[in-house]
């Protein structure tokens, strides 16, 4: 267990508020909770990359970052249209 | 036309240096599958140009105050900070504010809209500050401020576009 | 030796700034008060790529990391201002003034 890993674990824990705010909250309130987790989960790829010295994390990170982009614009959309 | 083939040639240039970057490697058969790559993303990119959606001209000279919000970054995490520790300690329903500056770069033209969204790009990035967006009809640029203050003009429209 | 301290406190900065992000999307009552905090989070994953790259200098997994901090903080940027306008648009019906709305118009 290396200082990478535990920054890992902290940044998982940290997914939890946007998870209770996407089942508590209106659905504005969980597309910034949704918007949000995708930026802690692309942290927490590119820290368990380090932890794990496993460059195919990266990789993940990099698809996971564009996604997240696309589908929050997506969301927001969809959202303006009353969907 | 050479303006349209340098403008595509730098396309496919920023194109196959992403590539590069993400696949790291030099061997000859990848770097001409990144090249046929790179140039199947040009063309797509120059066929949505030539749908003319949004025609937005961006001048150099427009962007020699974005240190301006890039310094405030760094500050805004710490207004931000400030703002949490005070929401801890009194709940309130509502810290924000919303702000209305003055814009009168309302034109349709492809400049207009570049002003325009350079300013909504520019007054977003310090995170104290997020641009609504410019109500062309009512002249304004609209944003939503989490502690209000600070010069309406360098805070809501810090490369004073409008 | 000499890059273990600066990689911890990069470190340790971006992963705070996340999760207080993340506090803050709880604590905070307001959508648009809640938004704001996406940039910090954002800079936080920037911080976490720069210490990646501190780590293991500009090769694949640092540059990789950085454009990925990079892109997180600009496109955050660009959600923020979306996300914004999307939450008045399905509250109020538009994103602009309402005329319910006392906003001051400030003068250049």
């Amino acid at each position: 267990m290396n200082e990478w890993l535990v920054a890992a674990t902290v940044l998982i824990v940290a997914l939890g508020p946007c998870l209770g705010l996407c089942f508590a909250g209106r659905p504005v309130d969980g597309l910034v909770a949704l918007e949000l987790s995708g930026v802690i989960t692309t942290a927490a790829l590119l820290v368990l990359a380090e932890g794990f010295h496993r460059q195919p994390f990266v990789d993940l990170a990099v698809v996971f970052v564009v996604l997240n982009f696309a589908g929050g614009l997506t969301f927001a959309r969809m959202l303006e249209r009353r969907l | 036309m050479a303006r349209s083939l340098a403008v595509a040639l730098i396309i496919w240039a920023g194109l196959a240096g992403v590539w590069m970057l993400l696949v790291d490697n030099e061997s000859l058969p990848e770097l001409v599958l990144g090249a046929g790559v790179a140039l199947i993303a040009t063309v797509a990119v120059q066929l949505v140009r030539a749908q003319h959606v949004a025609d937005a001209r961006i001048r150099s000279s427009w962007i020699r105050r974005l240190w301006r919000p890039l310094a405030r970054m760094p500050l805004d995490v710490g207004v931000l900070i400030v703002e949490l520790v005070r929401q801890l300690r009194q709940r309130r329903p509502e810290r924000g504010q919303l702000r209305a500056l003055r814009f009168r770069a309302v034109d349709q033209d492809a400049d207009g809209r570049g002003r325009r969204a350079l300013a909504e790009l520019a007054g977003s990035l310090a995170p104290n500050t997020i641009v609504v967006g410019v109500d062309r009809r009512r002249r304004v640029i609209l944003v939503h401020q989490l502690r209000p203050g600070g010069e309406g003009e360098r805070t809501l429209d810090p490369l004073e576009l409008g | 030796m000499t890059r273990e301290l600066p990689v911890a406190i990069l470190l340790v900065a971006g992963v705070t700034l996340i999760v207080l992000s993340a506090l803050a999307i709880l604590v905070m009552r307001n959508t648009l008060d809640r938004l704001h905090y996406l940039g910090p989070a954002s800079l936080g994953t920037l911080l976490v790529a720069i210490a990646i790259v501190v780590e293991e200098s500009f090769s694949l997994i640092g540059d990789k990391a950085l454009a990925v901090g990079v892109f997180a903080v600009l496109s955050g940027v660009v959600l923020n201002h979306v996300t914004a306008r999307a939450v008045r648009v399905h509250e109020l019906g538009g994103w602009g003034i309402q005329n319910d709305e006392q906003v001051e118009v400030e003068e250049r």
